[in-house]
């Protein structure tokens, strides 16, 4: 009776959700989850429809879009709640006068917009008609894509992974492409701006006839992520969809609680490597994970970037660092990299061992 | 002592045998130092063929771009010829496989058949677009863009993109080696040049491609290796030997004598005016009296590099694999076969795979 004690949420709505199995909480492959963080996003802008598909066609198991929401409700697909660093706004003359500053810090997230463009102020159709165009957060990953791609709203998101795993269905898969959905700055939006971007997102997934997991695990598995748990919350009051709380390395969090309405946890990388006195090691397994693992939560850690890596100097090695701790499913902006070394690393290991106890590490496979 | 001058004689001009092209000009060029005929990176060569192709229209400037990004060391245009003598970036004579020119009504009745074999290739045209029927700016002006040649690769992008002229995709290799210089490498990002269809077009058409080409490098001041090493690598690849000869007469650059499974070679001959050779992948794993394996040195690897040559063998392609069953033991077989370059459809997946059996290289060595 373990599991009851985990699970007991004093809201008996969020319990039965929480209890609800999903058939797509593990890949069936045997392998973690392959998650384009912001679609193909290590080679496409941001959050760009390219991005998107490149994504698919590289055999991502879900794209994830970040949530905003403009002056008259409409929810874009973009990370920041302001547009300096993702598309062209700068070069819009005609939104010149319209910069502004905005900043939001609590124990669960935080952003700063300084004389910027901030998403909502700016209705749906003026940013629509202006030119607006998604662009590289990093510039060395190079320009050339950069005037090409308009933002997508969430609908447009849910139209096109519909539409491309209707028209070019991925072989040997046992569910559909996804949408890892995150919800971002909840409070800051309710509380500075009197708008409930969750209660818009979950009125979307009603249109679509995808709020709940027996619609999705047929038509495009959701996930919902965020840093704020009572986005999460809202959500298990009102579906039984998987919710994974992202975590970031400046809070404690306590797992039981977390684990009480959240399916799954999303950390930072660098909590695999430090949780709990453990000893600073590259090659076993997490205890962060064993712990989430105990308490009935699959792991999604963030962000891995081919051009950017932290434990290794090559991708290979970096995956099979990260796989070593006993992760999940990985957010990843080279979704085709990351896919192909997981590939790579799960036929070895029945190569070798048959075993999943066993890594690519000498001294580790017996 | 007659004896020991003859063997030094032998020893010592071992070389000057196998580059003993019968024309001073191509052996002097042949025997031309060039500094980025092998990679100093200490890894083999990622060539992108047709552009990082796996993910985006073949030949497309998103193609070459992404490629770019993805830290190729060349990107690789073929060359057609229009009928006002534009080169055209494209794999095929004809442009239905290509390109949406089959949507484009007031091209309908310049349909055409080609047929032309020759010992060293074949092209084949039925009912299709011939490029050297049309002029650039017809097409350009019609709305001809580029796709993927493959149904199961990503569509997202056909349509979106208008083919190059060679002239487009050289301006491109130097704005992007310029904006975005990679990091920590000796060499620009360069480009791997195929002349395609030369004799064809010689006998059939009367224009000479070859020199065209020649013409357009003279152009942008890149046709002696000193210039390219500095501004950007250049390497002919062709199946024709005659356009091979027709470069080594004109020019230092660094030639590729591109090798079909269906033809005898001379190699001693190949080494005489080319630096490298291309060859289909198979010829890796078939030599006589090689026993079929996937993990010891080529014999055809070794003949070449004895015969001083390089070898970029074709084509890598992460979705259609041949010797294995992922991409990365496909890059390690042929890794394992000694080869110096890959022409590789997805350049980023190939790079991934040799830095990491780079760095294991490194690694043992440390150990020892």
């Amino acid at each position: 009776m373990h599991q009851a004690l985990t699970y007991d949420h004093p809201n008996p709505v969020i319990m039965k959700n929480r209890n609800t199995e999903v058939p797509y909480m593990k890949n069936p492959e045997g392998i973690p989850y392959v998650i384009a963080h912001r679609g193909a996003s290590g080679q496409l802008p941001d959050h760009s429809a390219a991005s998107y598909a490149t994504a698919y066609y590289d055999g991502a198991h879900f794209n994830e879009p970040d949530l905003q929401v403009t002056k008259d409700g409409v929810l874009v697909v973009m990370h920041d709640e302001c547009m300096k660093s993702s598309t062209n706004i700068e070069d819009l003359t005609q939104f010149a006068d319209r910069r502004t500053n905005a900043t939001v810090s609590t124990n669960e997230t935080y952003f700063e917009c300084i004389n910027d463009f901030l998403v909502n102020d700016f209705t749906w159709q003026e940013l629509v008609e202006s030119g607006l165009k998604l662009r590289s957060r990093y510039k060395e990953r190079g320009e050339f894509y950069n005037s090409l791609f308009a933002p997508m709203r969430l609908e447009d998101a849910i139209d096109f992974m519909l539409d491309l795993n209707d028209r070019s269905p991925r072989e040997n898969r046992k569910f559909k492409t996804g949408l890892y959905i995150e919800t971002k700055s909840v409070g800051f939006y309710k509380q500075e701006r009197n708008v409930d971007i969750a209660k818009l997102l979950y009125e979307v997934l009603e249109k679509y006839d995808l709020e709940t997991v027996e619609k999705a695990a047929k038509k495009l598995p959701i996930f919902i992520q965020s840093f704020e748990q009572d986005s999460l919350l809202y959500f298990k009051t009102k579906t039984n969809l998987p919710t994974v709380q992202l975590m970031w390395d400046e809070q404690e969090y306590d797992l039981e609680w977390v684990t009480s309405y959240a399916n799954g946890a999303g950390p930072k990388h660098t909590m695999l490597f430090n949780y709990d006195d453990e000893e600073y090691n590259l090659y076993k397994p997490s205890r962060l994970i064993e712990k989430c693992h105990e308490l009935g939560m699959q792991v999604h850690p963030y962000t891995l970037q081919d051009d950017k890596l932290v434990y290794a100097s090559n991708e290979i090695d970096e995956m099979i660092i990260w796989e070593a701790k006993g992760i999940d499913g990985v957010f990843t902006e080279f979704p085709r990299s990351t896919l192909s070394i997981l590939k790579h690393s799960h036929s070895n290991r029945i190569l070798l061992s048959g075993t999943d106890q066993c890594t690519l590490v000498e001294d580790s496979c017996t | 002592m007659k004896l020991v001058i003859l063997i030094a004689i032998l020893l010592i001009s071992k070389h000057s045998w196998a580059y003993d092209n019968p024309d001073p000009v191509i052996r002097e060029n042949r025997n031309a130092e060039i500094p980025y005929l092998e990679n100093p990176e200490g890894r083999p060569y990622v060539v992108s063929h047709r552009g990082a192709c796996g993910t985006l229209p073949d030949h497309s400037t998103a193609a070459y771009a992404t490629a770019y990004f993805d830290g190729t060391d060349f990107d690789e245009p073929d060359l057609q010829v229009t009928k006002d003598g534009v080169l055209f970036v494209m794999h095929n004579l004809c442009m239905k496989e290509t390109t949406n020119i089959a949507d484009l009504p007031q091209f309908d009745d310049r349909r055409s058949d080609v047929l032309h074999i020759t010992n060293e290739t074949t092209f084949k045209c039925t009912d299709d677009y011939i490029v050297n029927d049309f002029t650039w700016q017809e097409l350009i002006d019609a709305g001809l863009k580029v796709r993927n040649r493959y149904k199961s690769r990503n569509h997202f992008y056909d349509d979106l993109y208008p083919p190059m002229r060679l002239e487009n995709a050289i301006e491109l290799m130097l704005e992007l080696n310029e904006k975005s210089p990679k990091q920590g490498r000796k060499f620009k990002t360069g480009l791997y040049i195929e002349t395609k269809a030369v004799r064809f077009y010689k006998e059939k058409r009367n224009v000479d491609i070859a020199k065209i080409l020649y013409d357009t490098l003279e152009k942008y001041d890149l046709h002696t290796v000193e210039k390219a090493t500095e501004k950007l690598p250049i390497f002919i690849e062709s199946f024709e030997q005659d356009s091979l000869l027709y470069f080594k007469s004109k020019t230092d650059l660094p030639t590729v004598q591109l090798m079909t499974s269906s033809i005898e070679y001379d190699l001693d001959w190949i080494s005489s005016y080319s630096n490298g050779v291309g060859p289909k992948h198979t010829y890796m794993f078939n030599q006589e009296g090689e026993d079929f394996n996937l993990d010891k040195p080529s014999k055809f690897v070794e003949r070449c590099h004895e015969l001083d040559m390089k070898v970029h063998p074709y084509v890598l392609q992460d979705d259609i694999l041949v010797y294995s069953e992922d991409p990365i033991d496909e890059v390690k077989i042929w890794e394992a076969k000694g080869v110096d370059g890959y022409f590789t459809e997805f350049p980023q997946s190939t790079l991934n795979t040799l830095l990491y059996t780079k760095s294991q290289r490194e690694l043992t060595l440390i150990k020892e």
